[in-house]
């Protein structure tokens, strides 16, 4: 009885609750402001929109009240409004001004700092990321990496190692839309042109159970919508709908891009792309000699967004994501065997997101998504010595003139349909309750002469339900409960992640957070973690009878707000995995999908320090990561854990790293960045001794028993390469160039030159034995500029 | 393959690499002390069993290779007249000292006879092929005047390699053929002093150490045709005499021990008495492949061993393919056209006569299959079929090409080989496969040097096919080795079986058959 009284006077509350609601946009631009804070003055009623700029305040009475909407580098807005017994849409245009951190108290990293439950988030900025020094380009993946929680394997190797999960249990996420593959050059970049991304949002743990499928941690990367304020070119009635507002070029020693932006109808248009040119010159070389081009690779990236509202009540945005990365080799001919090798692959994504946004407490968000990852290599041999098997124009490798080839084709297909309501109860109380469909069709085939030699295909499909609320039932507390249910296609169980994450502050600049939760993953990638590059990932489902991947995070972390913008914080957390999937050395060749793999376990645990600061001109973090990294995997299915080489050090286990990241603004001209990073070098297995061994082909036979000195290994990854250091740093200049806004970036990646050791390489035809180190990036100095049309 | 060529381009553009000093890594190999590798491999169709017993080696060794030519094989010895491969060679028909250092070789293709000078002004003089030498400095390759434009400057691709330390100072130094090669390092890292037997049943085999126990090829050095394949003798453990005449390792079925004990020797004495258990297994049979239903017959028995001689039935051992295309030479004089170019050679002189091939058309092979009762499929891909077990889904294959001049046997290729299909498993009792032949006639040129060939599948018992098929564990994991010491550690290396099986082939001219 007591429960349905409960019932009844939630929906009466619900349906007779007033709310003001809204979005608010940049004056200039007409983009979206998330983190801004609306406050209804002389309450304690205040909010802050989310990071489509859109906010609502619940539950407020009848009456006059006078609202202030303030973010940081914008002139904060006053405005009285009347409550009576309706929901209120208030729009709001705030106008840009110059950075002024004494003018806004409370500024959008405070404003996370009061209302964020979350743990181990971070959000990044684009001007964080461009401003952050870094190889060639700037690059999200690289600006996460000098984050305490974050750890790259290597300079060459962009994939992001969170608190000890391998790359693979990262989910990516571009406008909603998950990313598989998300590098270019076999993980030297990421696939993100810099200059299209909005806001990089990083949950390096404990994530909330709106997010699923991953193990480790979730980076959301929101695009820009694009200028729809100043279109130049159209006038009235056309310039409603569509018009053109700015267009900017950068241009680097790797690549040129360029993003342009406009007006659409009730909205935006935002186009971006990028291409390396480096192909171009070579191109134009072997033409200029009159030669077939032996080696030439290129990469390029687009992404488009539109966003219309067809009324006051529904938006729509579509986001269109393409990256394609081309190599090819073609060598031998005139008289020898001609060989041509094409290796092409990709990310393909689209991406319909429908807004209902009624004039009340609760929107609700529904999104189809199609991404396809597909990475194609074809290999072909003529033993012909005169003939010609490449065609450098579409860079194929004919095979059908072809003696021998090789191919690997994989394929990732992912169709999810989503919906997601927020319902905000009250100030104190909030609702997100989704579910997720997700349709996918993983294909991996490997065939050697015309035959195939390994064929995997599936069609998993994964259903989701998830619940999660925030709740603060007190001004210094505040809790997020939410729970994940997941049901996975040849699995008869529902499985159940629930998921806390507790806030609680002693002081007003004090918060002390604690968060645990449980994490599921059913799919993986088959790479070996002693991979130097990232070169691609090779996405597998669970094998058919096994379980799914596990983690279980537990996090206490504290954060405290020294001044504007300064604040330090300390996390530690521990977490364990189960059923972590690792390529199985003994697999089955006669039933390899189910043998593929083989499961072990892990535990990873870890300290990190934090200080993010903002004096002035000087803004940037200094931080400090302990951690472990532990793995067991039965690699020999013997049952049995063999001390040496089943329970070891996890690859990119560093137990020690100092990171300092600091931008320095001079003026309006000029602005400085370092940054620079000292660690624990990456484990790696020594080698203690040789023995006379013959190659893998014939091992102990009697064709040839004896072939070279092979390494005796000691335990797996129970050595480490030397400690890591890097100092990079940037100078940006602003001018005028032409009359257009120019700006021209000097960058110098590891200044010191410090020699960074990547793998040892042992040689014993000698005696003694000879051993030489291979370096990650020496110094290197790249300029490039930036215009504005 | 595709991932080391990116990691290759990416490490080539950005990365730099330096020579270390081995002792930077002491705290990693300071405290190893070398180790046993042992493999002690029966051969059951052979009757035989090799047992290779070597040390594992400190990185700071400095004993193996030491530049010298040790057994005095590199470049060539002369005297009275004639020329030799080595020392040892020359001194069986000459006093030492009557034998001098001949520095260069005349090579001729398709002519075997050594014939050498003492330097290159003497070789280029006479010698109508190539002039070869082993002095060819620490980079192993000799230099190369492209153009012949007299200097080493024209770089790149199929350019010149210029001269490097150590080349043409007639002197033996690191790297060069022949300085520090296989008949020079292995006799040091095999170890005699051992007890070894094995046991089966109530029956012991001793094993007794023999420097020459067994061969194997490499090639050339510099490479030449594979009928010049060098043949290495290496030193190994075999069983005394005795135990051939028991029939001691065909023994199907039954469980077979293994003992080592090196404890004499000083500091191996902590592993005291290396022992192993295996059971050997049966070989592949060869069938014809109208016999496949014939041989499903086979899997009504349950007996393993009833199975095996129920297959063995179908067994064959010599098969013949026929190639895919004509042959024919034309003789650039009268333009004649010859089916073979002994024919063209007898009658325009063989610098005269020029060598081409084509592919049979859709008649000559629907002929050829007509002839020889086979499907047109079986004749362009053809193939050797064999069975097994089903528990031998893993093979080695190895290839040998007859050598008509010498009348041997020489190796070509070996590749291991897995049953990657169930539809090749047949009642979960036998497992069928096949090896994809190559139906070509071996040339030089246009001389047909061998038309006959000869195939080896083994079979492996549980343990030796654990060590060799799981070549990524570590050599000391505890599934890759069944061998122990008296401490129960593993040792590095295995005991099994390896079951051979041969069956030989020719291969024809699609004219030897329609001509008939």
């Amino acid at each position: 009885m007591k429960i349905n009284c409960f019932i009844l006077i939630f929906l009466l509350k619900l349906s007779f609750a007033i709310s003001i609601s809204g979005t608010i946009r940049d004056l200039s631009t007409g983009e979206p402001l998330p983190y801004t804070n609306i406050i209804v003055m002389d309450t304690n009623i205040g909010t802050a929109s989310d990071i489509n700029g859109y906010y609502i305040i619940p539950s407020i009475k009848p009456g006059n009240y006078q609202l202030k909407i303030m973010v940081i580098g914008y002139k904060t807005i006053d405005q009285k409004i009347i409550v009576d017994q309706e929901n209120l849409r208030i729009n709001f245009e705030l106008e840009p001004q110059a950075l002024d951190f004494e003018e806004v108290k409370v500024s959008a990293e405070r404003m996370r700092f009061d209302k964020k439950v979350d743990i181990s988030r971070v959000n990044i900025s684009n001007l964080e990321i461009r401003r952050t020094p870094a190889f060639i380009e700037s690059d999200v993946f690289r600006t996460l990496q000098l984050l305490p929680s974050v750890t790259a394997s290597n300079d060459f190797n962009a994939a992001l190692i969170v608190r000890g999960g391998s790359p693979d249990e990262n989910l990516i996420l571009l406008d909603g839309t998950e990313i598989y593959n998300p590098y270019h050059i076999g993980g030297v970049f990421s696939a993100f042109n810099a200059d299209m991304i909005s806001d990089a949002e990083f949950l390096a743990g404990g994530f909330p159970s709106e997010y699923g499928g991953r193990l480790s941690s979730v980076l959301n990367i929101t695009a820009r919508e694009g200028d729809s304020k100043n279109g130049r070119i159209f006038d009235l009635p056309l310039k409603k709908y569509f018009d053109f507002s700015k267009a900017t070029c950068d241009i680097s020693l790797l690549s040129a891009k360029f993003l342009a932006e406009g007006a659409l109808y009730n909205g935006s248009w935002m186009i971006s792309g990028r291409r390396t040119y480096f192909d171009k010159f070579v191109s134009l070389y072997y033409n200029i000699i009159d030669e077939s081009e032996p080696l030439n690779y290129y990469f390029w990236d687009t992404h488009i967004k539109l966003k219309t509202a067809i009324n006051d009540n529904n938006q729509l945005l579509y986001s269109q994501f393409s990256g394609n990365d081309d190599l090819f080799l073609s060598f031998g001919g005139d008289g020898f065997p001609e060989i041509g090798f094409n290796w092409d692959w990709g990310n393909y994504t689209n991406n319909l997101t429908w807004k209902y946004i009624p004039r009340s407490n609760y929107f609700i968000e529904s999104k189809v998504s199609r991404t396809i990852y597909d990475f194609l290599v074809d290999f072909a041999v003529d033993f012909s010595t005169d003939s010609v098997i490449i065609d450098n124009d579409n860079n194929d490798a004919d095979e059908a003139d072809s003696d021998l080839t090789f191919n690997v084709d994989n394929l990732v297909k992912d169709i999810s349909l989503d919906q997601m309501m927020t319902y905000i109860y009250s100030e104190n109380l909030r609702f997100k309750l989704g579910w997720q469909y997700k349709l996918l069709e993983l294909d991996y085939q490997e065939s050697f002469a015309g035959v195939d030699r390994v064929s995997l295909g599936s069609e998993p499909n994964i259903k989701s339900l998830f619940f999660n609320s925030i709740y603060r039932p007190s001004p210094i507390f505040s809790l997020n409960i939410g729970t994940r249910l997941s049901k996975y296609f040849s699995l008869d169980e529902i499985l159940i992640d629930p998921r806390i994450a507790i806030k609680y502050n002693p002081l007003s600049d004090l918060a002390i957070k604690f968060s645990w939760g449980q994490f599921s993953q059913f799919l993986y990638t088959i790479n070996q973690d002693e991979e130097l590059l990232r070169i691609v990932d090779f996405w597998q489902p669970i094998p058919p009878n096994g379980r799914p991947q596990r983690s279980e995070h537990y996090i206490l972390g504290g954060e405290y707000w020294i001044s504007n913008g300064n604040t330090f914080s300390i996390e530690a957390y521990y977490k364990n995995y189960i059923h972590l999937y690792e390529l199985n050395p003994l697999a089955d060749p006669l039933d390899i999908e189910s043998t593929i793999a083989v499961s072990g376990t892990g535990v990873a645990y870890g300290i990190e320090f934090l200080y993010r600061l903002n004096v002035k001109k000087f803004s940037g973090w200094i931080a400090y990561a302990h951690s472990n990294i532990v793995r067991e995997v039965d690699f020999n299915s013997d049952g049995e854990i063999w001390d040496d080489n089943e329970s070891y050090p996890a690859k990119y286990n560093k137990p020690h790293s100092f990171i300092s990241v600091l931008n320095y603004q001079l003026n309006k001209k000029y602005s400085f960045g370092l940054s620079a990073v000292y660690e624990s070098g990456q484990t790696y297995t020594a080698v203690l001794g040789k023995v006379y061994q013959t190659s893998e082909s014939n091992y102990g036979s009697l064709e040839k028993p004896y072939n070279y000195f092979g390494n005796i290994n000691g335990q797996k990854n129970g050595s480490t390469y030397p400690d890591y250091a890097r100092i990079d740093i940037s100078i940006s200049r602003n001018s005028k160039i032409l009359g257009l806004d120019s700006k021209i970036k000097f960058q110098v990646i590891n200044i010191l030159n410090y020699y960074n050791v990547l793998f040892y390489n042992w040689n014993h035809n000698s005696s003694p034995s000879r051993v030489q180190a291979f370096s990650m990036f020496p110094i290197i100095a790249t300029i490039g500029m930036e215009f504005e049309i | 393959m595709f991932l080391r060529i990116a990691i290759i381009i990416i490490l080539s553009i950005f990365s730099c690499r330096k020579e270390l000093n081995i002792n930077d890594f002491a705290n990693d190999f300071d405290f190893y002390q070398p180790e046993l590798r042992i493999e002690a491999l029966m051969l059951p169709t052979d009757n035989t069993a090799i047992v290779r017993i070597d040390r594992s080696s400190k990185l700071n060794e400095d004993t193996y290779y030491n530049c010298l030519d040790d057994n005095n094989d590199w470049n060539y010895y002369y005297c009275n007249g004639e020329s030799f491969e080595s020392l040892d060679d020359c001194s069986l028909n000459c006093n030492v000292d009557e034998c001098i250092v001949h520095l260069y070789r005349c090579s001729v293709d398709g002519s075997s006879e050594l014939v050498t000078y003492l330097d290159k002004e003497s070789c280029l003089d006479s010698c109508e092929g190539d002039c070869v030498t082993d002095d060819v400095g620490i980079d192993g390759v000799a230099a190369i005047d492209s153009n012949n434009d007299g200097d080493y400057d024209d770089l790149g691709f199929g350019g010149d390699v210029a001269p490097d330390e150590g080349e043409n100072d007639g002197l033996p130094s690191c790297n060069e053929p022949y300085v520090d090669d296989f008949n020079e390092l292995l006799p040091n890292i095999h170890i005699r002093d051992c007890i070894v037997y094995m046991i089966n049943g109530l029956d012991t085999c001793d094993f007794i150490f023999d420097e020459s126990a067994d061969t194997f090829f490499v090639d050339q050095n510099p490479p030449a045709s594979i009928f010049d394949a060098e043949v290495i003798n290496y030193g190994a453990w075999v069983p005394d005499l005795n135990c051939n005449e028991q029939n001691f390792f065909n023994r199907y079925g039954s469980e077979y021990k293994f003992s080592c004990d090196c404890s004499e020797i000083p500091e191996f004495s902590n592993f005291g008495r290396i022992t192993a258990i295996d059971t050997l297994q049966h070989p592949v049979v060869f069938y014809n492949n109208n016999d496949l239903l014939n041989l499903q017959n086979c899997t009504d028995f349950n007996d393993e061993d009833m199975i095996f001689d129920c297959l063995e039935q179908y067994n064959i051992d010599t098969l013949t393919f026929v190639e895919l295309t004509n042959n024919f030479a034309i003789c650039s004089i009268t333009g004649e056209i010859f089916q073979n170019n002994e024919d063209c050679s007898s009658s325009c002189g063989n610098s005269e006569c020029f060598c081409f091939n084509d592919n049979l058309d859709a008649i000559e092979i629907e002929l050829l299959a007509n002839e020889l009762e086979i499907s047109e499929d079986e004749l362009l891909s053809p193939k050797i079929y064999y069975a097994t077990l089903v528990d031998n889904d893993r093979y080695q294959a190895v290839q040998y090409i007859y050598n008509n001049i010498d009348s041997r046997w020489i190796y070509y290729h070996g590749h291991s080989d897995v049953v990657t299909n169930s539809d090749f498993v047949i009642n979960d009792k036998i497992v069928t496969w096949f090896e994809s032949v190559v139906a070509e006639q071996y040339r030089n040129g246009c001389i047909v040097e061998s038309s006959k060939y000869k195939y080896e599948i083994f079979t492996f018992s549980k343990n030796y096919k654990n060590y060799y098929f799981n070549s990524s564990l570590d050599l000391r994991d505890p599934l890759r080795t069944n061998l122990r010491d008296q401490n129960n550690n593993t040792i590095m290396g295995t005991f099994g079986a390896m079951a051979k099986k041969s069956i030989y082939f020719d291969v024809v001219t699609p004219n030897s058959i329609l001509d008939q």
